[in-house]
């Protein structure tokens, strides 16, 4: 079983937990080096925990468990106006990034109002590209009941934010959260996103505890450091994240039409990308997206 | 400043209530405005409010506006002082002396045809006003929720905004219920 972690703290050895991890069977998923600093990411085995903190103390550093590592959330907003962005929308975003996750900020063309508010199917494909959406509503009770129910055709896990209290709700909700025009900064609001963290780990522990039934042949972050290794390509890519991982799978930002063959001709072990996964073309930029299939459904 | 909210939820009146202080220090418009009233109703979705311009506001000077420089036959230069009032400015001397008499030198620097004379009795006061009849406006489509983008003018300084249509009634109908409600609801300093 592998766990999440961030490693932080000074470039002065910081190779000793690179080959730490990689001696224990484990994959660095980021690396970044900034002036004196040094914070790398990384999946290792959870039962070595305790060695690799051992390693970060003696060169000065520290290991803190990312739950969200690996995953893509979407925070979508009604629409991109100042009366919904950006304060406590990046709030939650900064927050879920500290926990590990990948966010996309989703404003939606016509999310606004209660009667007219409306989801297309371009926004609800490119909100089913992430593994959970965490969708913040407003301040009245009556328009969140109505909204939700436009929001639930969305066929992955949904945590809905807003402000008054709602009575045993039939979707994870947090309460406290609506129109705000200030940035969070006291104690008693980062609580509030740190609640919103909670209700998105434990939508992602589910979906996690559903792939490990049948789980699949190689986990994504295995396929990345292949896909960086073997396809020359990926380190010309602007975007900050050229390939981004997902509970099961990722989204490599890369044009669909060119790069398409080639990634899913990347080997992994004796199988191809192709042959242990499904391609799909991105609805947001035309981009690549890969499922993993699960063990039971790939080919011997 | 008085503010004044009423809305069918507790929580969402004190939001809106710290929303409108918000929105007040940020346009800084706290000399500005005396009071503020909101009235929402959830069935039929309407959205009421009223701004009570404070009577006093700051006056403004034309030294605070423009400086004069130079003055040659018929052709006086002037600088702006202040950035801020350089658009409405412009428009007021376009207005005035024609387009092709204005010539704008650098961002802040004018030659206009006209005498010093006829600068100084520019009526500046029409800038200020200007300046905060659009601050307001700023201040009021902040505080309307983004939903809500049929907006009527009830008065002065006073809409109705929804996402339906708004009939007569509504207004007659909100406009009963703020006086009705004159100091319910969430009320603060």
């Amino acid at each position: 079983m592998y766990g999440n972690y961030i490693f932080e703290g000074g470039t002065y050895k910081y190779r000793k937990i690179i080959e730490l991890v990689e001696d224990l069977g484990g994959y660095i998923i980021s690396k970044r080096l900034l002036a004196q600093e040094a914070t790398i990411t990384f999946a290792a085995p959870t039962e070595d925990k305790e060695l690799i903190n051992r390693r970060a103390k003696d060169i000065q550093g520290s290991i803190k468990e990312l739950p969200l590592l690996g995953t893509e959330i979407a925070v979508v907003s009604p629409t991109l106006t100042r009366q919904h962005l950006p304060h406590h929308l990046c709030d939650i975003a900064e927050h879920l990034r500290r926990e590990g996750a990948q966010t996309n900020m989703i404003g939606l063309a016509r999310g606004v109002g209660r009667r007219i508010a409306q989801l297309n199917e371009r926004e609800k494909k490119v909100i089913e590209e992430h593994d959970v959406a965490v969708i913040c509503l407003g301040n009245f009770k009556k328009c969140i009941e109505e909204k939700v129910q436009i929001y639930k055709e969305i066929n992955i896990p949904l945590v809905f934010t807003g402000l008054p209290p709602i009575e045993n709700p039939d979707f994870t909700y947090i309460e406290k959260l609506g129109r705000s025009p200030l940035k969070f900064k006291r104690s008693s609001e980062i609580k509030l996103l740190k609640n919103v963290a909670l209700g998105v780990e434990a939508n992602i522990k589910k979906l996690r505890e559903e792939l490990s039934v049948n789980p699949p042949i190689a986990p994504p972050f295995v396929l990345k450091s292949e896909i960086l290794s073997q396809v020359e390509d990926v380190k010309f890519v602007l975007a900050p994240d050229p390939i981004t991982l997902r509970t099961n799978g990722m989204r490599v930002k890369m044009p669909w039409q060119l790069y398409a063959d080639e990634i899913s001709n990347v080997n992994i072990g004796n199988y191809k990308i192709g042959d242990i996964s499904t391609l799909r073309r991105s609805a947001n930029k035309n981009r690549i997206l890969i499922d993993l299939l699960p063990e039971s459904l790939v080919e011997v | 400043m008085k503010v004044q909210v009423n809305t069918p939820e507790e929580d969402a009146s004190s939001a809106f209530d710290a929303l409108i202080k918000d929105a007040v220090r940020d346009l800084h418009l706290a000399r500005l405005i005396d009071e503020v009233r909101v009235r929402v109703e959830l069935d039929p979705f309407l959205f009421y409010i009223s701004v009570k311009q404070n009577p006093s506001p700051p006056s403004i000077r034309i030294s605070d506006v423009l400086e004069i420089t130079e003055e040659r036959e018929d052709v006086v230069k002037i600088v702006i002082v202040d950035e801020i009032y350089a658009p409405n400015l412009l428009s007021l001397l376009w207005d005035r002396f024609g387009d092709e008499n204005v010539h704008q030198i650098r961002r802040n620097i004018l030659e206009v045809e006209a005498t010093r004379s006829e600068i100084l009795d520019l009526p500046i006061h029409q800038l200020k006003d200007k300046e905060v009849d659009s601050m307001i406006h700023d201040f009021v489509h902040r505080v309307i929720p983004a939903g809500l983008r049929i907006v009527r003018k009830v008065g002065e300084l006073s809409y109705v905004a929804s996402e339906n249509t708004i009939t007569d009634q509504d207004i007659i109908l909100m406009k009963e219920l703020v006086s009705s409600a004159s100091d319910a609801g969430n009320t603060s300093e």
